[in-house]
C-alpha cells in the first residue's frame, strides 16, 4: 500500500539577505537544527529547504507533526553564513503554492517590492 | 498569519519597521525604556514598570505598587513566595524568550528547565504568565508563532501561550 507523505511547508524570513541555494548555508542551517533537535528528532522531522522565493525568504519542508520543534529550533538560530540574524517563521501551510501566494500578496506588497526579483 | 494583530511583544529595539511587526504576527512591539520600564528596584513615581530582580523583598515591595505591571525573575531563579505574591496581587510573571537563545546550549538548556519550573509554580499559585522576547538585537526577535512554539516547550499550553502573548497589551495598549 502506498501511503501519502504528510508534509508541512514553513515560510521563513531571515533578517538579512540569504542564499539558501549555497551548500554551505543550507548545511549550516541543518547543523544548527540538529544541535537543537538532536539527530533522532531531526531525522523524524526531516527538514529540507524547498525553494528560495525572495531575497530573505525561503520555504522549508518538514514532516507533519514536528512544526513546534522546528519552529522553536529556528528561533534559537542566530547566525547564517557569518551574518547575525534571526529566522522568523511567518506562516505554515500544507502546500507550497499557498505560501507563495501569501508571500506575493502580503509580504512583497507590504514591502513595496511588487516589481522586485522573485525567484519563482 | 493566524490570529493576527492580537499579540504583543517587548524589546529594547526602538527602530523596528511597522511592516516587520505585522509580518511577525504582532499588533505592537513595545519598547523597553519608552513604553515600559524594566527596573531592578522599586522606584516611587515611575509608571508602567516591570521589576526584574532575584530579591524577594524588592519584588514584594514593587508588587504592592499599582504602577508595577509584573515581575521578571533575574537569571530565572525560582522564588516561590514572589510567585505566590504575584498571583495574589493579580500581576503576571514574565518569561523572557531571549534566555532560550543563548549561544551556549548548556545555558539554554539550564534556562529552559528553570523557566519550566517557574511556569509550574505560577500555575500552582494562580499567577498569570506573560511571554515576551526582551530582544536586545533584531536577531533575537521571534514571530508570534515561534514564541508559542517555544512556550509550549516550557510547559505552557497553546491557549495559555495565546493569553500570555496578549497579556502585555492589556496593561500597555490603551
Amino acid at each position: 500500500m502506498i501511503t501519502k507523505r504528510k508534509i508541512r511547508y514553513l515560510l521563513i524570513e531571515f533578517s538579512a539577505p540569504i542564499d539558501v541555494k549555497k551548500r554551505a548555508v543550507s548545511e549550516e542551517l541543518s547543523r544548527n537544527l540538529i544541535l537543537f533537535l538532536g539527530e533522532l528528532t531531526n531525522y523524524r522531522a526531516n527538514p529540507h529547504i524547498n525553494s528560495q522565493i525572495g531575497e530573505k525568504v525561503f520555504l522549508l519542508r518538514i514532516n507533519r507533526g514536528f512544526e513546534r520543534e522546528v519552529l522553536a529550533a529556528l528561533a534559537t538560530i542566530k547566525k547564517s553564513g557569518g551574518v547575525e540574524g534571526g529566522f522568523y517563521t511567518l506562516k505554515i501551510s500544507g502546500t507550497a503554492k499557498k505560501l507563495i501566494i501569501f508571500y506575493r500578496r502580503h509580504i512583497l506588497l507590504d514591502a513595496g517590492q511588487g516589481s522586485s526579483k522573485s525567484r519563482i | 498569519m493566524g490570529d493576527p494583530l492580537k499579540y504583543y511583544d517587548l524589546s529594547y529595539l526602538s527602530n523596528i519597521e511597522e511592516s516587520l511587526v505585522t509580518r511577525l504576527g504582532y499588533k505592537k512591539i513595545f519598547v523597553i525604556g519608552k513604553d515600559v520600564h524594566l527596573i531592578n528596584q522599586p522606584r516611587p513615581g515611575e509608571v508602567k514598570t516591570i521589576i526584574r530582580s532575584n530579591d524577594p523583598k524588592k519584588i514584594a515591595s514593587a508588587l504592592r505598587n499599582n504602577d508595577t505591571i509584573g515581575v521578571l525573575f533575574e537569571d530565572n531563579i525560582l522564588l516561590k513566595k514572589s510567585i505566590e505574591e504575584a498571583g495574589n496581587n493579580g500581576k503576571p510573571v514574565f518569561l523572557s524568550l531571549s534566555d532560550l537563545m543563548d549561544k551556549d546550549p548548556v545555558q539554554t538548556s539550564r534556562n529552559m528547565n528553570r523557566i519550566r519550573t517557574i511556569v509550574t509554580f505560577a500555575r500552582k499559585f494562580g499567577a498569570e504568565i506573560a511571554i515576551a522576547t526582551f530582544a536586545t538585537r533584531q536577531a533575537y526577535l521571534t514571530s508570534a508563532m515561534q514564541a508559542m512554539a517555544l512556550s509550549e516547550l516550557l510547559g505552557v499550553s497553546i491557549d495559555e501561550s495565546k493569553k500570555a502573548l496578549s497579556a502585555i497589551g492589556e496593561y500597555l495598549d490603551n
